[in-house]
């Protein structure tokens, strides 16, 4: 009996923890690929997976757009290197979202990728609230 | 290419700001652009309820007046990440002028 009570004693404890913090989830996301001169939509479409990869460490929140910024990928791309892209992801909070982002909140952030050459692969090097 | 992810700072306005406590706000940018100095932090509350998603640091101050997309301010230089700039507003890649056209019922901040 008292096995049967510490196996139910885990056992919620578990799934208490399980609701309580998800993964970032992207299940449901809309994805603008848009239309670039500069960028393959193959390349594109590499760097959106990491961004939509690297979401997955934003517990609690949900993507819901994700679009490529043909024209802040070329305004950034002049300042420091030429191979650069840029998304703007909009995203929700729940409770106890990742990072001490706000309960309940919705955020318009931008990732940034850069990669050495076209031989390299895309690389996150910035993300957050852009202006 | 070296991987430059933001500092935990950055992505916790909210707290930032309300940990040091807000000196000022104001829905004018204009308004906004006269208070600030050399060294303020400043946030914005994107839709005017006082929870901060964005954070800056004023680096420079100019004395003169500027006019870019339709709104006149004091001009300022604002250090923060995405884009990791450090930039005048009234330059191309500084947006911080453009926010209340994109968000109406957005109220600046001037951090303690």
């Amino acid at each position: 009996m008292r096995k049967i009570s510490l196996l139910l004693i885990v056992l919620v404890l578990c799934g208490t923890a399980t609701s309580c913090s998800s993964n970032g989830k992207t299940d449901n996301v809309d994805i603008d690929y848009g239309v670039s001169e500069k960028y393959k939509e193959e390349e594109i479409e590499a760097a959106a997976r990491l961004v939509l990869e690297d979401f997955k460490r934003f517990n609690n929140c949900e993507l819901i757009k994700l679009k490529y910024s043909e024209e802040d990928s070329l305004d950034l791309a002049t300042q420091d290197s030429d191979e650069i892209i840029v998304f703007v992801a909009d995203f929700i909070t729940g409770e106890s979202p990742a990072a001490g982002l706000m309960s309940n909140y919705e955020y318009s952030w931008k990732w940034i990728l850069e990669r050495e050459d076209l031989k390299n692969e895309w690389e996150i090097t910035d993300y957050g609230d852009g202006l | 290419m070296t991987k430059k992810y933001t500092t935990q700072v950055w992505t916790v306005a909210d707290k930032f700001a309300k940990f040091y406590g807000i000196k000022s706000t104001t829905k004018d940018f204009y308004t906004f652009s006269t208070r600030i100095r050399q060294g303020s932090f400043i946030a914005y509350s994107r839709y005017g309820d006082g929870k901060y998603a964005h954070m800056g640091f004023v680096t420079a101050k100019s004395s003169t007046k500027k006019k870019t997309s339709g709104v006149t301010y004091y001009d300022f230089k604002v250090a923060q990440h995405t884009s990791d700039y450090n930039a005048w507003v009234s330059s191309s890649t500084n947006g911080w002028e453009k926010i209340k056209s994109n968000y109406p019922k957005a109220t600046f901040a001037i951090v303690y």
